[in-house]
């Protein structure tokens, strides 16, 4: 028995070794060609030939690149607040009022996904210019939200059917209203639920670049992404920026879900009601 | 009384005369006041969704009936003309089958590697934190710098993967991963793989959490083993979740563009030309915008009548209500 | 009774949220000083270099034009740049200056989008033969001439007591000597991608340099001609093919992944229609630079090189006098700076003024260091073609805007892309060629 359970424990962490493997390798190569020189980032070697912080030093010195991130960490921070409060109302709207034509409304709010990015870029460069939100970091955000509200909405829905209607309706009993049952009872219960929908959302704006190229063309509202091609010219690729650019990218992106994963753990278990 | 009141209505409307009342105007009164409560909650929502989407997709459709240049301002009316073209072009129906068995085969993939990796981070393993870190990574890397790495790793002429292989002499001449007829569907796999699998986990780590334990303790005191706590506990709880990862992907990886465009420019010819991609041909690099628009709205109408038939089958508000 | 405190406090979430939108409305509204304006500027230039020297010409331009605050750039790469310009004007946002290759630019002369600039282009002497009119109009005002150029491992063909080949089958002899597949070394790199402009101008070089034409100027209007040079066609179509035996089969490149393999040292040869590569192996790839030799691009029958011709555009736009931009456009190819402009890509940007052509601009020093670059760039250019009239030497009248239409609806790639990724016969791919043409032939309004 005892030895099963070793067993099966060693191979739980070989497996674990193979997919972060899988998922790390083509990082390694992104960090690993971020350092050194075009003629050796084409060699193909699996260990690094030199190592120079050059590139990273290059980037962080552009003020142009400096305005980039600042661009992007505003509009993906500020669409994910977004996104996530209009998800968790919605949702908490659909699980928990009856109302004709839900049922419509559910598969309605999926249909979103389906029209394709191409077919909007051009109406609503012209939509966004006519309200003056052209060129705003504003209105890119709006376009981001779209993204993720869909899936976030139906996300919230899902956890909102599994909290117990045990606990509204104590909280019910002691004279909460509504909201603030809402506010208090239900959504911290909720929670892996929400910060899935948060890291979705900041994922997607953070490396959206479709609506970014369409309805940005000034400079200084530039988002990363769209900073990023920059390197990538038609007769070459500035393979250590552009890597570098990419890890800078994915630092602040990994530590942000480091964080916000430890609060995925919990559960009914640890999230339970008091009072 | 308020103890086992439905969970579909607020407690201000409980009172037994409106629950009561069987006939029409109770029914109607109902959902008056139904749709007067929720409307604020789901307001925000919609307004943005109109906005950004409803509005052009409209647009979209009347520039499908026009022939227009990109370089011009004259919009001559044809009608249904861009939908006759594009039905009886081979390159549209070539790219439409490929976008199809693209989106299927990378779904299976992503899940067939997504969920086992899910249950494995929801162990209680040393170092798990630090693991779903990494398997979340991908997604926060911008699809145009993972493309890049992904084509400069498969290269037959300065990549990594040949390379190795053929260091250890496992090939005497060098695969083209990206170029060949073979190789570059697979190649595209992997590589969306690598990006969208962290999706699947994080969706299905964030519903495990939500799987009671004692649920599991129970099977496991009428002596369920791992298997079977997986098929009777697990399975079920991930049903719902499992549904709509499955559709939504399917539609997300119909439509996706950058990495098939990046990685093999949709060739090898137009072997992985998938919609997306002929659409951004047809409309920025033969500036054809109505026929560019017509197919658009044809993408739409394949994934509308998908996720239709989908949706009646597996019903996904019907899973969301019977929890 | 209240939650355990550890989740996002929701109430900070959403007065950040609140904040932050009217932060941006208030912000980002764009301003304009009263009385003055701004120019945009769109190119799909992406040197680093180039957009530092027009920088300074902007700021020259700005101090001695009070009217106009400031020239707003949108530098972008080519395929990108064409993508912004076709939403800026269906949306009626257009640049004001733009700076384009002449396929683009006869697109948007023959769709009335551009401000005649015959004025500044008889002001400035723009010799005869860089010119390019529409109906008897200059559209832009040529600013430099890209030529195209072949480049070869010197050192591998010393080693092999190769020369540098000149025709066909020197050619074919050389990549095939130099291929070793099993060290991942290729003779020759032989692009298929049916949308890059790179495989374009292949094809068309080489189909030229056959004496093949696809449009030709008869009896006073553009007719397309391929059915009358189905041979030298045909022939090219073969040579293409045969040269798939040398070259990576995944080569379906643009432009960077071209250079990148020559740079990766794997392959001998690539005709590569331009100077950026050799700045390129300057800048990243010293030791490949060294051993590098430029020599004309290879010709079957009689040289030919298509020229890409870069050239300032101005826009029309609604109520808007074009005089501001027209000087902008003037000032730059007049500007002391134009040279400095030339040189930010040494051998890539000829200019088109004759006397400096022959004069200050072979001053540069990469010129001394590359001495076969000169002797390319004389040889080629009297043999040029552009893709818009023709040869440039007896070249038609007007602009063809359906050879701009099927330039740039990959129709002259196919000439190698369909026989050799999807097996069409020549007979047919000149058929599909033809019949592309004479469709976007008959389209013109007249």
């Amino acid at each position: 028995m005892a030895t099963t359970r070793f067993l099966s424990k060693g191979l739980n962490y070989l497996a674990l070794a193979a997919v972060c493997l899988f998922f790390m390798f083509p990082m390694y190569w992104m960090l690993k060609g971020s350092l050194e020189t075009a003629p050796e980032l084409l060699s193909a070697h699996l260990l690094p030939g030199s190592i120079s912080s050059e590139a990273f030093r290059e980037l962080i010195g552009q003020a142009s690149f400096r305005q980039y991130f600042f661009n992007s960490a505003t509009v993906a921070i500020a669409s994910t607040i977004v996104s996530t409060t209009c998800a968790v109302l919605a949702g908490y709207g659909l699980a928990r009022f009856k109302f004709p034509g839900k049922a419509a409304m559910s598969r309605g709010v999926l249909f979103c996904y389906m029209f394709p990015s191409l077919a909007l870029s051009i109406p609503l460069f012209n939509i966004f210019y006519s309200i003056r939100l052209g060129n705003t970091l504003f209105g890119l955000m709006l376009t981001h939200v779209t993204l993720s509200l869909p899936f976030g909405i139906w996300l919230m829905w899902q956890y909102f059917q599994t909290i117990p209607s045990a606990f509204r309706e104590n909280a019910a009993l002691l004279g909460a209203g509504r909201f603030r049952t809402f506010l208090e009872v239900e959504l911290p219960l909720a929670r892996s639920g929400l910060i899935a929908v948060a890291i979705f959302a900041f994922a997607l704006s953070w490396e959206e670049y479709e609506f970014a190229f369409v309805l940005i063309t000034s400079e200084a509202s530039k988002t990363l992404p769209i900073g990023m091609t920059q390197f990538v010219t038609r007769d070459y690729v500035v393979w250590n920026m552009i890597m570098a650019a990419g890890i800078t990218m994915a630092v602040p992106a990994f530590l942000l879900i480091s964080f916000l994963q430890k609060y995925l753990v919990a559960g009914f278990t640890s999230g339970g009601l008091k009072g | 009384m308020a103890l086992h009141s439905a969970r579909e209505s607020y407690p201000g409307q409980n009172t037994p005369g409106l629950r009561d009342q069987a006939g029409g105007r109770g029914k109607a009164l109902r959902s008056i006041i139904g749709t007067a409560i929720v409307a604020p909650w789901l307001l925000p929502a919609l307004l943005i969704i109109g906005l950004v989407q409803i509005g052009p997709m409209l647009y979209a459709i009347w520039l499908s009936l026009y022939e227009k240049d990109a370089f011009s301002f004259t919009w001559d009316w044809v009608g249904l003309g861009n939908y006759e073209t594009l039905l009886q072009s081979a390159e549209f129906w070539s790219a439409a089958g490929f976008g199809v068995w693209f989106a299927v085969l990378s779904v299976v993939v992503q899940l067939a590697v997504g969920v086992p990796v899910a249950l494995l981070l929801h162990q209680n393993l040393r170092g798990r934190g630090l693991a779903r870190g990494i398997v979340l990574l991908p997604y926060m890397v911008p699809t145009a710098a993972m493309a890049l790495v992904f084509a400069l790793m498969m290269s037959d002429i300065y990549g990594v993967f040949d390379h190795i292989l053929v260091s250890l002499g496992l090939i005497d001449e060098p695969i083209p991963f990206l170029g060949s007829h073979a190789w570059a569907l697979p190649a595209t796999l992997v590589a969306s793989t690598w990006k969208w699998t962290p999706f699947v986990v994080i969706v299905i780590l964030a519903r495990l959490q939500t799987i009671e334990v004692s649920l599991y303790e129970c099977a496991k005191v009428e002596g369920a083993n791992a298997f079977q706590r997986f098929r009777d506990v697990t399975l079920p709880s991930l049903r719902s979740t499992l549904l709509l990862i499955v559709m939504l992907r399917c539609i997300w990886m119909f439509n996706k563009f950058e990495v098939p465009y990046l990685l093999t420019k949709g060739g090898p010819g137009s072997e992985t030309t998938n919609l997306p991609i002929y659409a951004y041909k047809v409309t920025f690099l033969q500036n054809q915008q109505g026929l560019g628009a017509a197919l658009c709205v044809v993408m739409f109408a394949m994934l509308f009548i998908f996720a239709s038939i989908y949706t009646s089958i597996v019903k996904p508000e019907k899973e969301i209500e019977v929890e | 009774m209240t939650s355990d405190g550890k989740g996002i406090s929701r109430r900070t979430a959403m007065k950040a949220a609140g904040a932050a939108g009217g932060l941006f409305l208030m912000g980002k509204a764009p301003a304009l000083a009263q009385g003055t304006q701004e120019l945009t500027f769109l190119t799909g230039e992406d040197g680093k270099d180039t957009q530092a020297v027009w920088a300074k010409m902007f700021k020259e331009f700005t101090d001695k034009n009070k009217s106009v605050s400031a020239v707003v750039p949108e530098y972008l790469n080519p395929d990108e740049a064409l993508s912004r310009l076709s939403i800026l004007l269906n949306t009626g946002q257009a640049p004001d200056v733009g700076k384009f290759d002449d396929v683009e630019l006869t697109a948007l002369a023959y769709n009335g989008m551009l401000e005649p600039v015959t004025d500044i282009v008889e002001a400035i002497g723009v010799p005869e033969g860089a010119r390019l009119r529409y109906k008897g109009e200059d559209y832009f005002v040529p600013s430099d001439i890209g030529i195209p150029m072949m480049f070869y491992r010197k050192d591998w063909f010393d080693k092999a007591g190769l020369q540098a080949p000149k025709g066909w089958d020197d050619y074919l002899k050389a990549a095939e000597t130099l291929t070793d597949k099993s060290q991942r070394r290729y003779g020759d790199l032989l692009v298929t991608n049916p949308s890059s402009g790179y495989t374009t101008n292949v094809a068309l070089n080489q189909a030229w340099s056959n004496g093949g034409l696809f449009f030709d100027w008869i009896d006073g209007k553009w007719q397309v001609v391929v059915d009358q040079h189905k041979d030298e066609l045909t022939q090219t179509i073969e040579w293409f093919k045969k040269r798939t035996a040398f070259s990576p089969v995944s080569a379906n490149y643009a432009y960077a992944q071209v250079n990148q393999a020559f740079a990766a040292g794997n392959v001998a040869m690539i005709e590569y229609p331009g100077a950026r590569t050799l700045n390129y192996l300057h800048s990243d790839f010293p030791d490949i630079e060294k051993v590098t030799g430029v020599a004309p691009v290879p010709a079957n029958k009689k040289p030919a090189v298509k020229l890409s011709n870069g050239g300032l555009c101005i826009f029309k736009k609604q109520g808007r006098d074009p005089a501001a931009a027209k000087a902008l456009v003037r000032s730059m190819v007049e500007s002391p700076l134009y040279l400095e402009w030339l040189w930010t890509v040494p051998g890539h940007l000829v200019p088109t003024n004759k006397a400096l052509f022959l004069g200050k601009w072979r001053e540069h020093e990469f010129f001394k260091a590359h001495p076969d670059l000169l002797a390319t760039i004389d040889a080629a250019y009297p043999s040029g073609y552009s893709a818009v009239t023709g040869p440039v030497a007896t070249k038609g009248p007007d602009l063809n805007p359906a050879a701009s239409s099927v330039f740039r609806a990959g129709v002259y790639a196919s000439l190698i892309g369909s026989p050799i990724l999807d097996g069409t016969s020549a007979e047919q791919t000149l058929g599909a060629i033809a019949k592309s043409m004479q469709t976007a032939m008959d389209k013109l309004k007249t």
